[in-house]
């Protein structure tokens, strides 16, 4: 059943770990970019829109397919893609 | 010699609102030489009455360019090609600010003057984001122009300004400075080049180091041959060069429009909520999100259905007013059957749906000027990416839906190679507007009006659901197939903005209809008008002068009738079969007679194989070939130009009904899924550049048409529907 709710609000309970990849960061959780490495277009193009280390990050939703806001900016990007970013929490999580 | 200004900006900034505000009712649309991307200008007038030419260029995040589209506004502002311009307008959201000066500080690196326009003011006022724009310009060292392209405020200033910049010319302004790690490598190539002689600008030669494969290195490159990939390489690798130079120059760039925006701009939280974010909760959940897309294409396709008929009785009136009013002012003969029976019964049946395919582009303009199509491509990259495919794709495909050919173009947006031919290639399989006259014809005459859903779907709506469903529902295995043979490859990354939810500007939407309904038009008044002459012809003649004579006879015999009734229907009765003659010994007739085995697997007549056939040019053909053959078939006196009538009424050489609900929904099938469009067939021919992809669309398409319509007919005549 939790597991079920969890799905269906795309949210879950528990800790937030200090760091991750942006892939499995909890939504509505603030996130700072820590690294972005890639060098193939699709990092590139993250990096042009704003995606560099230190910028604030919030993932609006999770799955197979997420979207993160960046400023006033929201992108899709899939799950696979998200993983490469690397993020740690920012301080207390707006609710 | 007029001036011509590019406008360019990022996506989703209003590029093409302030475009119409500026050029209105005067773009066109043509080609940039000696490649496919569609080049949309207009004229504007400046305040001091001269005429400038405005290219509106392809939305682009930077310089950095992936898919063609993009690639053609690149090497516009950069190498001056295809299209020269000497002015730039950038356009930038005044609510994101950040991202939007990305480009600019690019631009700002040309020697082209650039006019900021700084949109949406009023939305990011509202939002309590508060702009300097003197300040800013003051830092940018260029004109910047606060505006409201929505509501024309701005649009003086911005031309005054933009004259002002023309009239200066060459502005003298100190672009971003670079860093040393990218300056290094810059003013070694530019050191490299010079004793070549016609060396890159600084600009060019950034770009062509940062951008491997863009069009600045592919300058270079055929300007100093091959072995220069070589020394490009080398001093992108080079010496104090610690991280990929696209990162360092994005370090470098928002760095500087930190320093440009500090106390320029205030900013409550820069990660507040907005109501989109509150209507994406529930428009981009897995669950309600999937179920309000269902719910949007459901009241999609039923409003096309229901809303248009009120202005489509009235252009059925004016046509069948128009035919009557021929036909009993000229004389019996060929003249008067050409513009009865050809003209009036052919064009006439198509324009009669005008208003559907008018509504069908307003409603997906609606749908794409408010901001929905981008979470509709996002809930449907789940589905496209299993294909191989990603929600890129979901755009070509949806437009694709009003008409393949500009679906097919708007594949320019994918920069995977494979990606786009296997769009390119199922694009046509969506429903357009053309099989919609088919559709609606058929449903019209064959299926029941039958109420469901307490009212909410009538089965004709129903019908017309299913249709549109049938082409993207056979797309999904031909995609995964082509993605899987011919086209095999990675799938490509996916990655989409999601704008901010807004309402439509009447004034874009008005101005997408207007423009698909001239379209339509202007092929009913050619194309169309050709085919239905030829048809026309084909079956008329020969006018055999043994069936005259012969129906001559009989009419003598009933006209000694003594009871008038029986006289009047006797005649009438004449009348019908000698027409039903006439036809059947016409050129046509013969023909079709022939290849009736090829229709009659389908259960068509020879009648309805020979308007099959004749839709070869365009599908709408076919609605006019009916008409023609119909009314050309039928009791002439009565000119009637109502086809539904005449399709329902048609009869086999026994008298069985020619057509009913199995056929009705064989023909359809057909018409959904066949390839009969050549406009279609030559935009594939010129996106693919080859000619074997617009044939093998053709041989696979009539393969699956013949085989569904085959199908659908045995399994409707099984069902005793």
């Amino acid at each position: 059943m939790r597991a079920f709710l969890e799905w269906f609000q795309g949210s879950a309970e528990g800790d937030l770990p200090e760091k991750g990849r942006l892939s499995e960061w909890r939504r509505d959780a603030e996130a700072v970019v820590v690294d972005l490495p890639g060098t193939d277009r699709l990092s590139a193009r993250l990096r042009e829109l704003g995606i560099l280390p230190g910028v604030r990050l919030r993932v609006l939703r999770t799955g197979s397919r997420l979207v993160v806001q960046i400023g006033e900016d929201r992108f899709a990007l899939r799950r696979a893609d998200a993983a490469a970013i690397v993020v740690s929490a920012a301080g207390p999580a707006a609710a | 010699m007029t001036v011509s200004v590019g406008l360019v900006g990022n996506p989703n900034t209003g590029k093409s609102t302030l475009f119409n505000a500026l050029t209105g009712l005067s773009q066109r649309v043509g080609n940039y030489p000696g490649v496919t991307v569609e080049r949309k200008a207009g004229s504007l007038r400046l305040p001091d009455g001269a005429e400038a030419e405005l290219v509106d260029l392809p939305g682009v995040y930077s310089l950095s360019v992936d898919a063609p589209d993009e690639r053609i506004a690149a090497e516009v502002l950069l190498e001056g090609r295809r299209d020269e311009i000497d002015a730039v307008i950038a356009i930038v959201d005044a609510g994101n600010l950040r991202r939007n000066l990305y480009l600019v500080s690019q631009l700002l690196e040309g020697d082209l003057p650039v006019i900021v326009a700084l949109n949406m003011c009023d939305v990011a006022e509202a939002r309590g984001v508060r702009i300097d724009a003197a300040g800013l310009e003051a830092r940018l060292r260029t004109p910047v122009v606060p505006m409201v392209a929505n509501r024309g405020r701005g649009i003086d200033e911005l031309l005054r300004r933009l004259a002002e910049a023309l009239k200066e010319g060459r502005p003298t302004r100190r672009p971003p400075p670079l860093p040393p790690e990218l300056a290094g490598p810059v003013d070694r190539l530019l050191a490299a080049s010079a004793e070549a002689g016609a060396a890159p600008t600084r600009q060019q030669a950034l770009r062509a180091l940062v951008d491997e494969g863009g069009p600045s290195e592919q300058r270079l490159i055929e300007a100093r041959g091959d072995g220069f990939r070589r020394r490009l390489s080398d001093l992108r690798n080079g010496a104090g060069v610690s991280a990929p130079l696209s990162a360092i120059e994005s370090e470098a760039r928002y760095a500087w429009i930190g320093k440009v925006l500090d106390g320029c701009v205030q900013e409550e939280d820069p990660l507040g909520r907005s109501h989109s974010d509150r209507i994406d909760r529930v428009l981009t959940h897995r669950v309600f999100g999937l179920a309000a897309f269902l719910g949007v294409s459901a009241l999609l396709f039923q409003g096309i259905y229901a809303w248009a008929t009120p202005a489509m009785d009235l252009v059925e009136t004016a046509v069948s007013t128009l035919g009557a009013a021929l036909g009993s002012s000229l004389p019996a003969g060929p003249l008067r059957s050409l513009l009865v029976d050809g003209v009036v019964a052919g064009v006439g049946g198509v324009l009669v749906f005008l208003p559907q395919i008018a509504l069908l582009f307003l409603l997906i303009g609606i749908l794409e000027d408010c901001g929905y199509m981008a979470r509709a491509a996002l809930l449907m990259d789940r589905l496209l990416g299993r294909l191989g495919l990603s929600g890129r794709s979901f755009i070509p495909l949806l437009s694709s839906f009003a008409c393949a050919v500009p679906g097919v173009m708007a594949a320019r947006t994918i920069a995977d190679r494979r990606d786009r031919f296997v769009t390119v290639l199922v694009a046509p399989l969506m429903s357009c507007s053309a099989r919609l006259p088919v559709y609606a014809l058929f449903i019209a005459a064959f299926i029941p009006e039958r109420a469901l859903l307490g009212g909410w779907l009538g089965l004709q709506g129903l019908t017309l659901l299913a249709m549109y469903c049938l082409g993207a529902l056979v797309a999904v295995p031909v995609a995964w197939l082509l993605r899987r043979t011919l086209l095999r490859g990675e799938s490509s990354p996916f990655l989409l903005e999601l704008p901010a939810y807004n309402w439509p500007t009447p004034r874009t939407v008005l101005l997408r209809v207007y423009q698909a309904s001239r379209a339509f038009v202007v092929r009913a008044g050619s194309v169309i008008l050709a085919a239905t002459i030829v048809m026309w012809a084909l079956a008329y003649y020969p006018r055999s002068s043994e069936i005259g004579a012969r129906y001559e006879v009989e009419r003598a015999a009933a006209a000694v009738l003594a009871e008038e009734a029986a006289r009047e229907s006797r005649l009438a009765d004449i009348d019908r079969s000698e027409a039903a003659d006439y036809l059947r010994s016409s050129y046509l007739g013969r023909a079709g007679q022939s290849l009736e085995p090829v229709f009659e697997p389908l259960g068509w007549d020879w009648r309805l194989g020979m308007a099959a056939l004749a839709s070869f040019p365009a599908r709408e053909v076919v609605i006019s070939a009916l008409g023609t053959i119909y009314s050309l078939g039928s009791d002439v006196d009565e000119t009637s130009p109502d086809l539904r009538d005449g399709l329902r009424r048609a009869t086999r050489a026994d008298g069985s009904p020619a057509l009913n609900v199995p056929v009705a929904l064989s023909v359809m099938v057909f018409f959904a899924l066949c390839a009969q469009c050549m406009s279609t067939l030559a935009v594939i021919q010129r996106e693919t550049s080859s000619w074997a992809w617009p044939v093998f669309s053709f041989v696979y398409m009539t393969a699956l048409a013949y085989a569904g319509a085959f199908g659908t007919y045995r399994l409707g005549v099984w069902m005793g529907w």
